[in-house]
């Protein structure tokens, strides 16, 4: 039998609404001693249990699928918090400034959690896999959670509220962010999926925590197109993305990375109405061959508005 | 001529000519599911849907199949004949993907060249092998009613080729494609049901009270909010009476304009999103298994052939972008279909001064 927990979407509402008015802000760079640590530890799982109070089980008789704990999960986020902490400009008063810092740029940093929250979770769901081959142990993939929204949100709201909270923290509501109906705007979901179409063995999660405010990148131009039935494209178009700048100057026709981006996604849409997009189609030596078509295409495309223009 | 300089696919329709007797053979590929046999989709809640055999049956018989392999050879022939082409049976593959939405994969089942299809196919029909008991992706993608998936056949090109004139060259063009989906308990259509718009859920959505009804939905295109993120809310105390009296005339009339404002709400929402994010959407194959993608093959269903014409369906797409009000003109009028008359006459009847 399956299990994993779920909450549905007035839960998810009803449960900020408490973490708001009864709990205080989850911290994650003020804590500096164990006791501070510990104190928050508690607030956590007091958090957490007002989840768990109202959140369903949800189960299934398929065969393939696996006993989902979350238990362990939890000596794991400090481990993550810390990949915040550890960063230039974790000086709250800096961050604020906007001074540039590693930290400033959050979507970067979404993408240094997501390696460790996609190694983690897939980690977490083999726990009670009694298979001897490891190529037999279900995945988290086989659970049937990550198309479960409910299950997203029991994540975000009971394990991840300090990150949202953080990673979300001048929006005016929380909600798209865990349970909206814009999937692409979950965050813990994006993350996964993000980790996942990057990873390999040879080059681990380097793709992963390559871009740079690619919140729109992940979210519209990866993961709300067909090219995410293509995990070589994507690692291609990544591949060229981080060759991108933050100061257009710097970049091919003198375009910035927005543009490129944009125009890019638009360009490989038209090529997957005659594409077949699907994981093993292409090498990456051939999908990094269709990313640099479409830039060419674009260069050019781009060079002749250059003359067209007065 | 280099192909960095010319990138073939600078329009969004399919640019290559002469297919078109590929594609209908293709087109005429059915899937069986247990005893239901569907030309397009089908609902995973048919009875016992994990222990049903799914069969893919490519001709109605031996005969009927060979022809189905001769055509695919005789039009790549004709095809060479026109483009001077270099398109065969050896750079050709033929394969059956299977897609999952929700798990974001798209797997393979089966990869081989076509002309070892022509070999080790024998049979008119292919069963897509579903042991339970194997751990791998594809058998759990589809033990599992609630998610949708997709089964495609798919003709592609295996390696790249000499470029021509409108010819497909790069690898993983394809051909000729026939896509299935298999739709999931949780992705039912619970945008045509309509939910009461009680008092907390009005405060939620800031509605006055004069609000009669509202379509809660963000992307219809998207394949992933096909399920319960679209909610279609009347007034409470109305949605009350239509539930109890559900076919008595006003009721039937009215449930028709419900349904006619939440699809026209549907369609405007899509050409909002065509219009304002044309980069995520190219075309139909984009939007597979979303609720748009239900409406166009309900739009451009060919009645003759009882099947979706796919040429049709794609002109519709592009109509979206460009006279969005012209499409959703035509749905209203399927959207009425057969009580069109009636309603006219209604509407008439209530026009003229009485006696």
């Amino acid at each position: 039998m399956s299990g994993y927990k779920t909450l549905d979407e007035d839960q998810a509402r009803k449960l900020i609404d408490t973490f708001i008015d009864e709990f205080p802000p989850p911290k994650i760079f003020e804590l500096k001693t164990k006791p501070e640590k510990d104190a928050e530890q508690i607030i956590d799982k007091n958090r957490l249990r007002k989840v768990n109070e109202i959140a369903q089980s949800h189960s299934s008789a398929s065969p393939a699928a696996v006993d989902f704990t979350l238990e362990t999960l939890l000596g794991k986020i400090d481990e993550m918090k810390d990949i915040l902490r550890n960063l230039a400009g974790e000086n709250p008063k800096k961050c604020a400034s906007g001074g540039g810092n590693e930290i400033d740029d959050k979507d970067y940093v979404e993408g240094l959690v997501a390696a460790k929250f996609h190694e983690v979770l897939n980690e977490c769901t083999r726990l009670n896999c009694e298979h001897l081959e490891p190529e037999r142990c279900p995945k988290l993939e086989d659970s049937g959670a990550l198309e479960d929204q409910g299950f997203w949100r029991y994540l975000s709201l009971g394990y991840f509220w300090w990150f949202i909270y953080w990673r979300e923290s001048s929006s005016k509501s929380f909600l798209p962010y865990i349970a909206g109906s814009r999937q692409r705007d979950h965050v813990l979901r994006r993350m996964y999926l993000r980790a996942e179409l990057t990873y390999t063995e040879e080059d681990g999660y380097d793709l992963c925590i390559a871009t740079h405010q690619s919140r729109d990148f992940w979210a519209s131009h990866v993961l709300s197109s067909n090219v995410r039935y293509g995990p070589e494209l994507v690692r291609a178009l990544v591949r060229f993305d981080v060759t991108l700048n933050h100061n257009a100057k710097k970049n091919p026709c003198g375009r910035s990375r927005q543009e490129w981006r944009r125009e890019l996604a638009k360009i490989m849409a038209r090529k997957n109405t005659n594409l077949v997009l699907a994981k093993d189609i292409y090498t990456d030596s051939e999908a990094d061959q269709i990313i640099t078509e479409a830039v060419n295409y674009l260069e050019k495309n781009f060079s002749s508005e250059m003359y067209d223009t007065p | 001529m280099s192909d960095a300089i010319v990138d073939g696919e600078s329009r969004e329709v399919r640019p290559y000519t002469g297919l078109d007797d590929i594609e209908d053979v293709f087109e005429a590929i059915t899937l069986k599911v247990g005893e239901t046999v569907t030309d397009s989709s089908i609902p995973l809640d048919i009875g016992e849907f994990t222990t049903s055999e799914v069969r893919l049956i490519f001709a109605s018989g031996e005969k009927e199949f060979l022809n189905f392999k001769e055509t695919i050879n005789k039009a790549i022939k004709d095809f060479n004949k026109r483009t001077q082409g270099d398109i065969n049976n050896e750079n050709l593959e033929f394969m059956i993907l299977l897609k999952s939405v929700g798990k974001n994969k798209a797997i393979p089942l089966t990869r081989c060249s076509l002309k070892d299809f022509e070999k080790n196919f024998s049979r008119e029909h292919v069963i897509i092998e579903r042991d339970m008991d194997r751990s791998s992706l594809p058998e759990r993608v589809m033990c599992d009613p609630n998610s949708t998936f997709h089964i495609s056949v798919i003709l592609h090109l295996d390696k790249k080729v000499k470029r021509h004139p409108l010819t497909p060259f790069r690898k993983g063009t394809w051909l000729a494609e026939k896509t299935f989906t298999l739709r999931g308990l949780r992705e039912s259509l619970n945008v045509f049901r309509p939910h009461p718009l009680t008092k907390e859920i009005r405060e939620r959505l800031e509605l006055p009270s004069d609000v009669v009804y509202f379509s809660e939905l963000q992307d219809p295109l998207n394949p992933e909010e096909h399920g319960d993120s679209m909610l279609f809310y009347v007034d409470e105390d109305l949605f009350e009476t239509l539930m109890s009296n559900p076919s008595t005339e006003g009721s039937v009339i009215y449930q028709t304009e419900l349904a006619i404002s939440n699809i026209k709400t549907l369609f405007q929402k899509a050409a909002d999103v065509l219009r304002d994010q044309p980069e995520i959407y190219g075309s139909v194959a984009d939007i597979k298994g979303s609720i748009m993608d239900t409406l166009l093959d309900l739009l451009a269903h060919d009645g003759e052939k009882n099947r979706v014409d796919k040429k049709t369906k794609e002109e519709y797409f592009t109509q979206l972008k460009t006279s969005p009000e012209k499409v959703i003109a035509l749905i209203e009028g399927r959207t009425y279909g057969e009580r069109s008359n009636k309603h006219k006459k209604a509407w008439k009847n209530s026009m003229n001064p009485g006696d």
